[in-house]
């Protein structure tokens, strides 16, 4: 399906479209391929590597209607229907625009009780169908690129900057690149020997680890040790929202807001914090005091409790859980909860005073 | 006889009535709770098989048309597959997809929506006609336009006039030309007659049938013979064939549905405040069943559960049949009538009754169903509610036989029996 | 009820507020009763009374969305976005709410269940339950 083509596609489906009306000519030739189909877009999943223990790069075969035209650093929708529904997310293409073989390649980190990536990572067979969403997003790489870049990434956020990174890596033009790169630990860092590799190519990228579980999370106060000139560059950053967060008040202050470019997958969580407390997870009977700031969600996990979730953002309701006493405040809009056993979505809540949790 | 409160033809107490909504709910809530893989690999396999047959037909019917040798096998063949394509694609497919059967599955290519039919009415006219006036109304006289489809009188409380006397004739041309009937059905002849048709709604909406009518016209009539060279005579004929046979099947099914006698009608009391529970009873009552096996259910989408249907009109269709057990084991429980028989019993009562109504009322007998009678309540007198004067009562019921007619109304043979 | 679909801002004016009247509604702050069902059943907006798309969109209030129960008619997406930018700043109860609201939840679904009262329910409207969500919103 090429752009430049001496066939009028257009007239010719909409002749055939005569005689397959109300249908679309695609919804029989989809019988044969289901690839061929414009009608909704579509793909074929060819294969599934394994990054890390728990990521994984889709490779998927687009279907007719694609345009490969992505900017790297978009991200695309993909949909995949589990037990009968159709579940979406946007995932960053960690492929470069070129065509390579008529296939983008897509990098997803599995939550683990996260329905759709841990299915998308552990579970889905090559030759499945799945449906796709073009591309999307402003956090795109400038064409030409500016001369000296810095990229601040925390875990899954890596992927839209490593299609960047390709990019410049394959075209030849890569400039001054300082990457900061945040992760738990060595083993969970997705393309880590890849971006090894190319700091062995590329003397002008230089990369910082900062393995969060030994050293903590990233302080931006030490941005002036690891890139002194920080605020002489163009700075991508992809990570948690918190992460975000902190770097946009860091740009403000500085007074080189634009400068920065964030990608957010999450939603932002504003607004003032509860006071914090201390949160008892009932049936497990672990506990845990955090601040204001921290949410239910990021509680149980720190305190090592099985907390369910899905999309992070206070949009699936998969991690609702039932509040058994005291006060949860939504950080999105301010709104307190405070019923005796009533749900609450633990991943926008944070407490305000001490609160129990049924799990 | 129309009905005009549940509660009472049933001899259903408040409590009773409103136990076996909580049944039926749990039964909805139980099969919302486990639609999943199996369901929507359902849809999709029947989608393919559909569109298959299709294919299939056209191709055939063209080699009919071009080739001398085996032409009328390839005909006959031809079209009994397209046929069968288009009854597929109406009644088990289009029918349910527009009620938002599947719309659970967030699939855009199957969502009410968005699907368009294949048949000339357009979608959108038929989810008002149907899924809104016929669902919601159902067998109220006046509000429901499929008691008759303006054209037919098929309730004894509905006025005769001479014309009527051509009704079956009216019934074997609505049977042949079925698809043109259901199009021109959300037009509303019965408001148009009586000019309370919004004249610039009527406007759009034949704007809106015109432009579908003109492509699935083009489609059978005009451009598949125009492929099919010399023999576009022959193509014709074999996608005319199809179409009779689309509807004269389906016009059969659907007429099963409410037209044999145990489907009863109401009046518009029933329907001021009905609470739930009460528009399930008026759906169960007013709805008739017809016994098959499970292809004869795909065939005729499911609408031999009409009674489950009208309960769950949003539920996927695949499902009515194991609904089925557990409604009617619950009508038995409470002695509510539950309307079923084989198909060609249901038709049958259907025939009568279009002939018997073409004739004024007092030249014929009632064919009303008997009315429930509870095994333990026929002893208790019906002082327990308060007695209601005569002028608030619904219209006497008229009991078989010797009843069948008032001594003193034998002269007012064009007034409204009741 | 005839169909009566029309765009948007064509819609008719309220008469005491001044913003538009949705198709399922008498005025700003009423709900028309029967149009209800006739949105439900037919599948069309209750803002503009045309065919739905997908995804639909409910608007309500943030009890509604906690507990997925909506008694406005589903709408087109577009068409919920701007009814909600029409009435910004409208210090009434609208939109057949029991009292004005502060924020408006927009909750975008594929499919949704249209529940009848019971007999008995304190509240004698019908609601509307989706059943497929896909994203939850506040509005202001």
């Amino acid at each position: 399906m090429g752009v430049t083509s001496t066939v009028p596609w257009e007239r010719v489906r909409s002749a055939a479209a005569r005689l397959t009306t109300p249908l679309h000519p695609d919804d029989y030739l989809s019988l044969v391929n289901p690839l061929w189909t414009a009608r909704e877009l579509r793909g074929r999943v060819e294969r599934v590597i394994p990054e890390t223990e728990d990521a994984a790069t889709l490779v998927i075969r687009p279907g007719w209607g694609w345009r490969y035209q992505h900017h790297p650093g978009q991200y695309v929708g993909i949909g995949v229907q589990v037990d009968g529904r159709f579940h979406w997310r946007s995932y960053s293409v960690s492929s470069p625009p070129e065509r390579d073989g008529r296939t983008i390649a897509i990098t997803v980190r599995a939550m683990p009780e996260g329905l759709l990536s841990s299915h998308l990572v552990g579970g889905l067979e090559p030759g499945t169908i799945v449906r796709l969403a073009l591309p999307e997003g402003d956090f795109v790489l400038p064409d030409p690129p500016p001369a000296r870049m810095l990229f601040l990434v925390g875990g899954s956020g890596v992927t839209p900057v490593m299609a960047m990174l390709r990019t410049l890596d394959r075209r030849g033009s890569m400039p001054d690149v300082v990457l900061h790169y945040s992760s738990p630990d060595p083993e969970r860092m997705i393309f880590r020997d890849e971006l090894t590799a190319m700091t062995d190519r590329h003397p002008g990228l230089r990369l910082h680890e900062l393995h969060t579980d030994v050293d903590g999370m990233l302080d931006l106060a030490d941005l002036d040790g690891i890139c002194p000139d920080w605020r002489e560059r163009e700075t991508w950053a992809c990570g948690p929202g918190p992460m975000l967060d902190a770097a946009e008040e860091h740009w403000e202050r500085a007074g080189i807001e634009d400068q920065l470019h964030l990608e957010r997958f999450t939603l932002q969580l504003g607004g003032d914090g509860g006071q914090g407390g201390t949160i008892t997870f009932r049936n497990s009977g672990k506990t845990i005091e955090v601040d204001g700031a921290t949410t239910v969600m990021q509680a149980g996990e720190q305190a090592g409790v099985g907390v369910p979730y899905g999309c992070r953002m206070g949009i699936c309701h998969t991690c609702t859980l039932t509040l058994v006493s005291g006060t949860v405040k939504d950080l999105r809009n301010g709104d307190e909860f405070g019923q005796p056993n009533e749900p609450v979505q633990t991943c926008v809540t944070a407490p305000v005073g001490d609160c129990t949790l049924d799990i | 006889m129309a009905i005009a409160d549940v509660k009472e033809y049933t001899h259903l107490t408040p409590e009773e009535v409103e136990q076996i909504g909580r049944e039926l709910d749990q039964i909805r809530a139980d099969i919302e709770e486990s639609r999943g893989a199996a369901d929507a690999a359902y849809i999709n396999r029947l989608i393919m098989v559909q569109r298959g047959l299709a294919a299939a037909g056209r191709v055939t019917i063209g080699y009919g048309s071009w080739s001398r040798r085996g032409r009328v096998p390839a005909l006959v063949a031809g079209s009994a597959m397209l046929g069968l394509a288009k009854i597929l694609e109406n009644m088990e497919i289009g029918h349910n997809v527009m009620h938002g059967q599947w719309d659970w599955m967030n699939d855009p290519e199957i969502h009410s929506s968005n699907w368009e039919w294949d048949t000339a009415q357009p979608a959108e006219q038929w989810k008002h006609s149907h899924n809104y006036v016929h669902h919601q109304f159902t067998n109220v006289l006046g509000y429901d336009n499929d008691i008759g489809y303006g054209i037919l009188r098929m309730a004894r409380e509905q006025k005769w006039s001479p014309a009527n006397l051509g009704q079956p004739v009216y019934n074997a041309l609505l049977a042949t030309l079925f698809q043109w009937g259901v199009a021109l059905h959300d037009l509303d002849i019965e408001r148009i007659r009586r000019r309370e048709k919004d004249p610039k709604e009527l406007k759009r909406q034949l704007r809106q049938l015109w432009r579908k009518v003109r492509r699935q016209a083009a489609k059978d009539y005009l451009i598949y013979p125009a492929l099919g060279g010399q023999g576009w005579r022959h193509t014709i004929a074999a996608n005319a064939a199809a179409n009779l046979t689309r509807n004269l099947w389906s016009y059969v099914i659907i007429f099963c549905g409410h037209f044999p006698d145990g489907a009863v009608h109401f009046t518009e009391e029933e329907i001021q405040d009905e609470t739930r529970e009460e528009w399930y009873l008026r759906q169960i009552l007013g709805a008739a069943n017809f016994q098959g096996g499970p292809l004869l259910h795909i065939l005729s989408g499911n609408l031999g559960f009409q009674i489950e249907h009208h309960l769950y009109p949003d539920l996927p269709s695949n499902r009515y049949a194991e609904i089925s057990g557990r409604v009617r084991a619950l009508c038995d429980k409470y002695d509510i009538p539950y309307t079923t028989g084989p198909l060609h019993r249901q038709y049958g009562q259907a025939l009568r009754t279009i002939i018997k109504l073409s004739l004024p009322n007092h030249l014929t007998s009632r064919d009303d169903p008997a009315p429930p009678e509870r095994a333990d309540t026929s002893d208790r007198p019906a002082q327990h509610r308060r007695r209601r004067s005569d002028a608030e009562r619904p219209p006497r019921r008229i009991e078989l036989g010797g009843w069948s007619l008032q001594p003193d109304r034998s002269g007012d043979s064009d007034h409204q029996e009741v | 009820m005839d169909p009566d679909p029309r765009r948007f801002d064509e819609l008719s004016r309220d008469a005491e507020l001044g913003v538009p009247v949705p198709f399922a509604c008498v005025s700003a702050r009423e709900v028309d009763p029967r149009r209800v069902p006739q949105c439900a059943l037919s599948r069309v907006c209750g803002i503009c009374g045309a065919g739905l798309g997908r995804p639909l969109a409910f608007v309500g209030s943030p009890e509604e969305a906690a507990r997925n129960a909506f008694h406005f008619p589903p709408a087109h997406l577009a068409c919920a976005e701007a009814l909600l930018a029409a009435y910004d700043g409208v210090e009434a109860a609208v939109l057949g709410q029991q009292k004005p609201l502060g924020s408006w939840a927009v909750v975008t679904t594929a499919g949704f269940e249209f529940v009848r009262p019971s007999r008995g329910q304190v509240d004698a409207r019908p609601t509307f339950q989706p059943n497929s969500l896909l994203e939850e919103r506040r509005v202001r």
